[in-house]
């Protein structure tokens, strides 16, 4: 790609910002890089480069983010840009060295919202985002939660169109806990990245149900700068016909008796493809480090793919890990019983995934209902 | 017509280019627990799973009537549903599917192929926990997962259970002995014994007189080398067990 091609996006730097030179300074930088694609990229990701080609020359627009049931002493507000210090403006840049769809984001992206869950609520907040447009659009949502606070958020991602790239970052405070239910179910071209900041002893477990339509990415980086804390990862992936669903996790220890746990389910029928790589990173002066990692793909298809790749970088000896991968049809021993009980082969198939889906994210009501009807 | 609930008639049986059943024929009239015995390799696992409706093995010639309808060309399933079933030797585990949630989907299957109303979920609870009582399996266990975690005599109880919850017509138990204890054999047996009537029949497949002792079967088959070599009563296993199988060889 050439700068050219991006000169619509540039002009949406708002010359008047606080931070021009230093958003101009990142958007350089993207246009050196431009978007991943299959000869840069590591692995075995869809091409972001090829897929994204005919929306930079399009305008950027706003998604729709709607926050709903929320705690009175809670708040959810937008934020411009000038709001924000330059060290939290930038975070996302000093955090990552080269990761493009974050720093088109930051550098052109004119559209920041902020979740602040400073009280414990039991009803889980619903967070949705929308987008129905043919364009390119870069929110960026930040969601932090207070010291010793409890919070739940049941997220729904629906771009219907058009390619989002959306930031999402989560700053969870000393002995907090969030547990946050995705949906995706885009129809369009998704880049989501998600940054995870975990201070001491606290929680963040994500249950993800990935439904793509097209070609969806979800980048979590999990960052333990507080001690024993804790992050969770599991997606159930089942991307329709034709579509890709790349699910990449990093699990960053920086510091001692911290646990981590990602993993993906993906049930692959015809040409879909899940891709997943998730990386161990254990720092050398951190202790006591507890962490696995794993997928599970059931390929319903000859023609569908699971690429599964995971890492570790462990540069500690007081640590345990597991991880691992398994990728086949499914056990024809287990069809057969089934079928010996009256069900017949769909059925049968049926309810060994519903069983996988269930085994790995439990009986949570709020991903069932999305669900495909065969696996409710 | 025939009076039998099964006729097995010259059935021949490859896996692969390899013959293991070579023209095998038997009848099991209504309200009799028929047992075949054999050594290992004769070929009672694969006569189970064909007449199962396994698709891994060919049947090259002959046929199977189970209930005056051929059964020879159905699927699992369509055999299943017309009240066949067979206790397995090695039951397969299905993590993530509760006990209870499988014998209710099995069950609504099965009523539903047979043009029957489904129980409520009230009435099919009712149902569950009279068959599992019978068993000794409490609520605990119909809410574990589906044989996941469960010893060899659980699963075969489990076996037991989902027999006695389908309430089938024609029951082939494939090794169902082996793996139990003395206590869980005699819960299987008397289970079996009390499900016993005019309109079912069993057929037992036993390396061991103990559970036939306990079954006491109308007929013995000895099956070696894909045929019915003797059939006869009761005494016929004394002898097996006594004689062991040179002398049918």
């Amino acid at each position: 790609m050439t700068s050219f091609e991006f000169n619509k996006i540039k002009e949406s730097i708002n010359s008047n910002l606080r931070y021009l030179d230093r958003r101009e300074e990142i958007f350089s930088k993207f246009i050196n890089n431009g978007f991943p694609n299959k000869r840069n990229e590591s692995w075995r990701y869809f091409d972001l480069a090829s897929k994204s080609k005919s929306y930079v020359k399009k305008n950027i627009s706003n998604s729709q983010i709607i926050v709903e049931n929320l705690h009175e002493n809670n708040n959810f507000y937008d934020c411009l840009e000038n709001n924000l210090s330059s060290e939290d403006y930038f975070k996302p840049c000093s955090y990552f060295k080269n990761e493009s769809v974050v720093d088109l984001n930051i550098a052109c992206g004119n559209q920041i919202k902020i979740l602040d869950i400073d009280y414990t609520q039991n009803d889980p907040i619903v967070v949705r985002i929308n987008y129905d447009d043919t364009n390119i659009s870069l929110p960026r949502l930040i969601i932090n939660v207070s010291d010793n606070v409890k919070a739940k958020i049941n997220y729904i991602n629906k771009a219907n169109d058009g390619f989002l790239n959306l930031l999402v970052e989560y700053n969870i405070g000393n002995k907090s806990e969030l547990n946050v239910s995705r949906i995706n179910s885009s129809q369009g071209l998704l880049v989501e990245t998600n940054l995870v900041f975990l201070l001491n002893q606290s929680t963040f477990e994500m249950k993800n149900l990935s439904l793509p339509i097209d070609s969806s990415r979800l980048q979590l980086f999990s960052n333990h700068i507080g001690e024993r804390s804790t992050c969770t990862s599991k997606t159930i992936s089942i991307p329709a016909e034709n579509s890709t669903d790349d699910i990449l996790v990093d699990n960053i220890f920086s510091e001692s008796n911290c646990e981590s746990v990602s993993g993906v389910r993906a049930i692959l029928d015809k040409d879909s493809v899940c891709t997943f790589q998730s990386m161990i990173d254990i720092h050398n002066s951190v202790l006591g480090s507890k962490a696995e990692q794993d997928c599970k793909g059931f390929l319903l298809s000859d023609r569908a793919v699971m690429n599964a790749k995971p890492q570790m970088k462990i540069f500690n000896d007081d640590v345990i890990c597991k991880h691992g991968a398994t990728i086949g049809s499914l056990n024809e021993d287990e069809i057969f019983y089934l079928r010996t009980r009256g069900l017949d082969r769909k059925k049968a198939i049926n309810l060994i995934l519903d069983g996988h889906i269930n085994s790995y994210i439990g009986h949570e009501v709020f991903l069932k209902e999305f669900l495909p009807e065969e696996y409710r | 017509m025939s009076v039998n609930l099964l006729e097995i008639d010259d059935l021949h049986v490859k896996a692969g280019e390899k013959e293991i059943l070579k023209g095998l024929s038997l009848s099991i009239p209504f309200n009799e627990i028929h047992a075949i015995m054999g050594p290992n390799g004769a070929g009672k696992s694969v006569l189970s799973n064909v007449l199962s409706g396994k698709e891994d093995y060919k049947i090259t010639s002959g046929k199977i009537i189970f209930k005056n309808e051929n059964i020879t060309e159905l699927q699992p399933n369509e055999i299943s549903n017309l009240g066949l079933f067979m206790a397995f030797q090695y039951p397969v585990e299905i993590p993530g599917v509760t006990l209870m949630n499988f014998l209710k989907t099995i069950h609504e299957a099965n009523r539903k192929a047979n043009g029957l109303e489904v129980l409520g979920p009230s009435d099919f609870l009712k149902y569950v926990r009279e068959k599992a009582g019978i068993l000794g399996i409490n609520d605990e266990v119909l809410k574990r997962q589906l044989n996941v975690g469960f010893s060899g005599g659980e699963k075969k109880r489990n076996e037991t259970l989902q027999l006695l919850v389908l309430d089938p017509i024609l029951t082939i138990l494939d090794e169902t002995d082996s793996g139990l204890d003395v206590d869980a054999l005699d819960i299987v047996s008397d289970g079996i014994v009390g499900m016993k009537n005019e309109e079912n029949s069993f057929l037992v497949i036993t390396h061991y007189k103990k559970l036939l002792d306990k079954l006491r079967p109308s007929k013995v088959h000895i099956l070696v080398d894909g045929r019915i070599a003797e059939t006869g009563g009761p005494d016929l296993a004394e002898k097996i067990e006594n004689e062991g199988f040179e002398s049918f060889g």
